[in-house]
């Protein structure tokens, strides 16, 4: 049990610079999209996603380890996730541009619905859904495990190690925010926070859809 | 629009300071070309400082440049073949993380990871005919060689880079010319009145920072994927998968064709994260254009000329200078009828058209025709 914790961490803690990689971009836009602008609130933001990041990482893990029985996941799976993750970001973009705010038609109300929560975990569940080099290194790994517990225990601790640069950037972004927000004012944060959601969301749309096509 | 100088003798001076700088960037190895460039660049200058058409100069040469440039770029692939070129555009993708190569083979001119040597043109032309070889720097060796000349070409120009330089806006700038608007593009405005009762339509601010969100997203996606910047610019990386291009070409047409054409502004320009970050260094740049309040009768024609909405009634009103984007392209000078704009030195009261007008044209110089020597000359050696 004690070496497959410290594998995982040690795994998780090589692999943190290219996690926060992969999470940042996303991240720090939609910790500036907050109206909030306490640290604390920055705290629970980063904690939620990377507690939903955990959650795909153990989903994963089962699934693969068991369902699977090998790390090939389905090329698929990629594009379709990165896909549904673009949409997320789109919305949550135009969300906070406003571009729902006024309108009455059903598909805005729809939207607006939708938006109007901040979905922490879900984010964060999505974008551990995508697995990156380290993360299926270990998988691979998970693959050679002989029960669910010790699966779940590694891809924990895994996603643990991995997270703990991305909270300690996270914090720091919100930080460096504050600074930027009594230069810039807090609306334009927010809509260029929006802006670089919707224009993001598109990238990963982009990328997608090439995946999609290429598989 | 007075001209910029009073008497003939400066401008004479400024011409031949320019020419001799066109004959002899271009004298080694071409004499002849070195001759043609320094004369028609002395001439040239000579007219924009002694006209009072200053601005339908510049759109001439800027235009006529740019031209140059994108008639090269079909020379090369008609020369090389469609396939050839893409071709090399896939094998320079999967060999573009191997560091330190020699910048022959795979890895080509126009890259802009060659800055400073694209920047002089000449250095990089030189370097391939006579197979200098020179290294291929790191990333972050590309990031500072690339940094440093946009920093200092930002602070010299600002947004002039936009306006005198960059083919994108010669591209733009070709559909923006005349007067007619076609699409009003209200959603995308806000309506100011002024005291005077001058009703004015400027871009909602989302719009303007359109921009920014990009050139925000690229710094992300460049910094935390270890992807260096400047090559999310590079076509090569819009060639695979080859739908990329398709949706980049789009974005040309509607962004640097038809919304210019249809409304005459420069949308191109306005969406342009390259031009944020020259918009960035504007407040700093050493050359700036200047409303003189003492000389202005507050009538707005150079509001309704400006193509980047950048001088504004407020702008006017509250005796600033015009924001970030703009481009010093000189229509609001030659649209005002009391020559109350020009470009001054940073904000001193000093003006300096002159020397503003003779380093754009040098900088133009120094890049332009190697560029064209490059991609029909050696581009389809290297690749071919
Ligand atoms: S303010 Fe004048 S020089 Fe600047 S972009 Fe507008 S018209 Fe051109
Ligand atoms: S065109 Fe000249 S006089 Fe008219 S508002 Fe502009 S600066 Fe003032």
């Amino acid at each position: 049990m004690l070496s497959l914790i410290i594998t995982g961490m040690s795994l998780g803690f090589s692999a943190g610079t290219s996690c926060t990689a992969v999470c940042f971009p996303i991240l720090i836009p939609y910790l500036a999209s907050d109206t909030s602008t306490r640290i604390l609130s920055g705290l629970k933001t980063v904690l939620l996603f990377s507690a939903g990041r955990l959650v795909s990482y153990m989903a994963l893990g089962v699934g693969v380890a068991f369902i699977l029985g090998s790390a090939d996941i389905s090329p698929l799976m990629v594009p379709v996730v990165t896909l549904i993750l673009s949409l997320v970001l789109v919305l949550y973009g135009l969300n906070t541009l406003g571009a729902f705010n006024t309108s009455q038609k059903p598909v805005a109300r729809a939207c607006r619905g939708i938006t109007s929560r901040r979905p922490h975990f879900i984010m964060g569940m999505l974008v551990g859904l995508r697995p990156c080099i380290p993360l299926i290194a270990a998988l691979m790994y998970t693959v050679n495990l002989s029960g669910v517990a010790d699966v779940v225990i590694f891809m924990l601790f895994f996603g643990i190690a991995s997270s703990m640069l991305i909270i300690v950037f996270g914090v720091a972004g919100r930080g460096f925010l504050n600074l930027l927000v009594n230069r810039i004012g807090l609306d334009r944060i927010r809509r260029l926070s929006g802006l670089v959601l919707v224009i993001m969301g598109a990238v990963f749309m982009l990328q997608a859809v090439g995946g999609i096509i290429n598989a | 629009m007075k001209p910029a100088v009073k008497s003939k003798k400066r401008a004479l001076i400024a011409a031949l300071i320019v020419g001799s700088f066109g004959l002899w960037w271009y004298f080694d190895p071409f004499p002849w070309l070195g001759a043609i460039v320094g004369i028609l660049a002395g001439l040239f200058v000579y007219y924009l400082l002694t006209s009072s058409r200053m601005e339908t100069g510049r759109r001439l040469f800027f235009i006529g440049l740019n031209l140059m440039v994108i008639a090269s770029i079909f020379v090369v692939i008609a020369q090389l073949g469609w396939g050839t070129f893409l071709n090399w555009a896939d094998i320079h993708e999967k060999e573009y993380y191997l560091q330190g190569q020699t910048s022959s083979g795979t890895q080509s001119f126009p890259c802009t990871r060659d800055v400073p040597q694209v920047w002089l043109g000449k250095a990089q032309y030189l370097d391939y005919a006579s197979s200098w070889n020179i290294k291929f720097p790191t990333t972050l060796g590309a990031f500072l060689i690339t940094l440093v000349p946009y920093i200092a070409i930002g602070l010299l120009f600002g947004r002039g880079v936009c306006g005198w330089l960059c083919p994108f806006g010669g591209l733009t700038e070709i559909f923006v010319t005349g007067k007619k608007v076609r699409w009003k593009l209200d959603a995308l405005k806000r309506k100011v009145n002024t005291k005077s009762g001058f009703s004015y339509a400027g871009l909602k601010e989302w719009v303007k920072d359109t921009k920014y969100g990009l050139l925000i997203t690229v710094v992300l996606l460049s910094i935390f994927l270890s992807f260096p910047l400047v090559c999310v610019f590079c076509p090569v990386f819009w060639l695979e998968p080859l739908f990329v291009l398709w949706i980049m070409l789009a974005f040309i047409i509607v962004f640097a064709i038809i919304l210019p054409f249809m409304t005459k502004r420069r949308w191109w320009c306005l969406i342009c994260p390259i031009g944020a970050c020259f918009g960035l260094v504007n407040r700093i740049s050493f050359f700036r254009i200047k409303v003189d309040k003492n000389k202005c009768i507050k009538c707005y024609d150079c509001v309704d000329e400006c193509r980047m909405y950048t001088i504004t009634p407020e702008t006017i009103e509250k005796d600033k200078n015009p924001g970030d984007d703009c481009t010093r392209c000189g229509r609001c000078m030659e649209a005002c009828p009391e020559d109350a704009i020009d470009i001054y030195f940073m904000d001193t009261g000093k003006k300096v058209r002159t020397a503003f007008i003779s380093l754009t044209l040098i900088a133009a110089l120094s890049l332009y025709i190697w560029f064209v020597l490059i991609m029909v000359d050696i581009f389809p050696k290297v690749i071919g």
